[in-house]
């Protein structure tokens, strides 16, 4: 029993899917009716996908050892550019996307590189560029307003559609997996754990630290800007305040995945899992007949749960084990 | 550090005379420590601004503009000395808008304008945001949650729960007693810049003069070694995040009586301001380093600055960069010239004889 247990709790995505099953439980038990066609497609991909992107950027960020503040400020200032870039025929609204991506990615290298160059603080250098994301975002778009309406064939369109009662949004959520199981499996993921879990050891073993970490934080940054596109291709327009909501639900996310905060440890399965239950229990809290406020109130508090539920798996693990480390709590 | 750590009197002339004090250290009332250095600068830079800005508009430093100026920077000061605290032992608290808007929005609400309740609504009110505080603490010490996601968490919460409670309509208003102790009555100088200068003094007595001041220093330069030596890291880490709690708290009042009124995101630009004021005194944010002095400085400067983009006419995206950029340059600025570690988290360890140089650190 105690074994199983061990290994269970060794497996990070054991949680992720356990909130997953029950808040979705939850959520058909209460109200039966949501049980239709439009559930997966709608209510969980669709709902969950910008958030998911987001989510994995951000597991990333965390994997290689830092954790990132700048994704809002990213979604902000791509949600608002595709908007401000995007019109009519193929060629610019690839090149309005592929803008998108690629400010993402340049964010993710400042940041990148201010942290491993100058050996700042992750924290205090992405709460920066975040805000000055942020206000970039103002500049470009002062105002919220609608996307330009495009005849015939759209990129935004395609990405919120759904072929033979597929949605688009699976897809992508399966390609993103996909790409992370072989990004796992490359040497470049494997630098990006051994970074993560011990920086020096990495170094001594002759891993490229700094490449490895610019590497980890342009990933996150290319994934927010993905997330930045796929809000706008949602509500079909660009509002700078919509993406600091998402720097909550990110961690929320992060943290039920099974991400260790510290780094080396986690999945960005695991990540999305975390999105939909994030997106399936503001679903509950809706359901439950609940005001707005409370999904608030609800993202911190799962997230906290989520923590402690950690805890509590690590605390059975190492029960198990001997004492043999000495940790010293709370402070770093 | 053996005089520091092993000193429990408060007289330090006689615990400098048990053990010598490091070489070149001095060990009075302004010994900023390590922070000495960013400290001198920022105020160095504050007079270069102000030299400035009266090349370029002299008008703004008129004796009222120059009291508005130093009250708006003296909620940013408070504001930063709780998250400087919170730094200085190596975390951060993204707590504070909510903190600041709770308390705000208790406060109104207690005394409807009246000014007999001004203290008891005062007390509830900083009551308010040493209970955000000390939740926080014991989630970072006892339950060893990550200090971000600890305050991310329960600074939506307690945004959540004052939405629910308000329903996004603030009824109540500050005192006008508060309105003129913040804002001053016919150019006349406000009471707050008297009362910062009071604080002033107060942080800097505290921080070398008592003991927990000492205390503080010891577990933000070395949180294991200081707990080896017998002191409770864990409380006094606890206790950063609950004064935290209590200066946003503070904060939040004081900003409700220059604006003469609180509402839900009164506190939204105080999370970017006191990251920033903190960075620009020079702080680090691995703990151990910095001084309530520097925040000041880096408080008045940045008050001054602002004011300065306002009168360009710029708009408020551009302060929002401006703000980022500087809390960027401030860090770069600190960190440039010290040896560069893989470890982004990794902790000097201090005290010891000046470090043989390593191949590959910055010359």
């Amino acid at each position: 029993m105690t074994t199983r247990l061990i290994h269970l709790a060794g497996n990070s995505l054991t949680v992720p899917a356990a909130f997953v099953l029950t808040l979705l439980v939850v959520y058909v038990a209460w109200a039966p009716a949501v049980v239709t066609t439009d559930l997966w497609g709608f209510t969980i991909v669709d709902a969950s996908l910008a958030l998911a992107f987001t989510a994995a950027g951000l597991a990333i960020a965390v994997l290689v050892g830092g954790l990132d503040l700048s994704c809002a400020g990213v979604i902000a200032l791509t949600n608002a550019t595709v908007t401000v870039l995007y019109g009519p025929g193929p060629t610019q609204q690839i090149l309005s996307v592929l803008a998108a991506v690629a400010i993402g990615v340049a964010a993710g290298i400042v940041n990148g590189s201010l942290v491993h160059y100058f050996g700042l603080e992750p924290v205090v250098v992405t709460l920066a560029t975040g805000f000055v994301l942020s206000g970039c975002a103002l500049l470009v778009l002062p105002t919220p307003r609608g996307v330009t309406d495009v005849e015939g064939f759209s990129v935004l369109d395609v990405i919120s559609s759904s072929t033979l009662g597929v949605p688009m949004g699976l897809l992508l959520l399966v390609a993103l997996v996909l790409s992370w199981l072989a990004f796992r499996r490359s040497r470049w993921g494997s630098r990006l754990m051994a970074v993560g879990s011990d920086a020096v050891a990495a170094a001594n073993s002759g891993v490229p630290v700094g490449t490895t970490r610019i590497l980890g934080f342009a990933i996150a940054g290319g994934l927010y800007g993905t997330a930045g596109v796929v809000l706008t291709s949602q509500i079909s327009g660009g509002d700078t305040q919509l993406g600091a909501g998402y720097l909550l639900a990110a961690f929320a996310a992060v943290v039920i995945g099974g991400v260790r905060l510290g780094g080396g440890q986690g999945s960005v399965i695991g990540a999305v899992l975390g999105a939909v239950a994030v997106t399936v229990m503001v679903n509950v809290v809706f359901i439950l007949g609940l005001a707005t406020y409370w999904s608030t109130i609800a993202r911190g508090l799962i997230l906290v749960a989520a923590l402690l539920v950690q805890a509590l798996l690590v605390m059975v693990a190492r029960r198990a084990q001997s004492h043999s480390t000495f940790v010293l709590g709370g402070v770093r | 550090m053996t005089g520091l750590l092993g000193s429990r009197r408060t007289n330090h002339g006689s615990s400098a005379a048990e053990s010598p004090p490091a070489a070149g250290r001095r060990r009075g009332l302004l010994d900023l420590g390590d922070a000495r250095a960013p400290v001198l600068t920022i105020w160095v830079a504050l007079m270069v601004v102000v030299a400035v800005v009266a090349a370029l508009r002299p008008g703004l430093l008129a004796v009222t503009s120059l009291q508005t100026m130093v009250s708006l920077a003296s909620v940013t000061a408070v504001v930063g000395l709780g998250q400087g605290l919170v730094i200085f032992v190596g975390g951060i608290d993204l707590s504070v808008p909510s903190t600041m808007a709770a308390a705000a929005i208790v406060f109104s609400t207690v005394t409807d304008g009246r000014n007999a309740l001004l203290l008891p609504a005062l007390a509830a009110a900083l009551l308010t945001g040493a209970l955000i505080g000390c939740l926080n603490g014991v989630a970072v010490t006892r339950l060893t949650i990550h200090p971000v996601v600890t305050t991310l968490a329960m600074g939506a919460v307690v945004a959540g729960i004052l939405l629910g409670w308000t329903d996004g309509v603030v009824s109540g208003d500050p005192p006008p007693v508060l309105g003129t102790f913040m804002n001053g009555v016919g150019g006349s100088l406000p009471g707050v810049i008297v009362g910062l200068v009071a604080l002033t003094a107060v942080v800097c007595f505290v921080y070398r003069q008592t003991r927990f001041g000492r205390e503080l220093q010891a577990v933000g330069l070395n949180p294991l070694a200081s707990r080896l030596a017998g002191l409770r890291a864990q409380g006094l880490t606890a206790g950063c995040y609950g004064l935290s709690g209590v200066f946003a708290a503070l904060a939040g009042v004081m900003l409700a009586g220059v604006s003469g009124k609180a509402y839900l995101d009164m506190g939204a630009p105080y999370l970017l301001t006191s990251v920033a004021v903190v960075a620009l005194g020079g702080a680090s944010f691995t703990g151990g380093r910095g001084h309530f002095l520097g925040t000041l400085g880096g408080a008045l400067l940045l008050s001054l600055l602002i004011t300065l983009l306002v009168t360009f006419q710029l708009p408020e995206a551009v302060r929002t960069i401006v703000q980022g950029l500087v809390i960027l340059g401030a860090v770069v600025a600190t960190k440039a010239g010290r040896p560069r570690s893989l470890l982004p988290t990794s902790r000097p360890i201090r005290g010891d004889a000046p470090a043989p140089t390593v191949a590959g650190s910055a010359s």
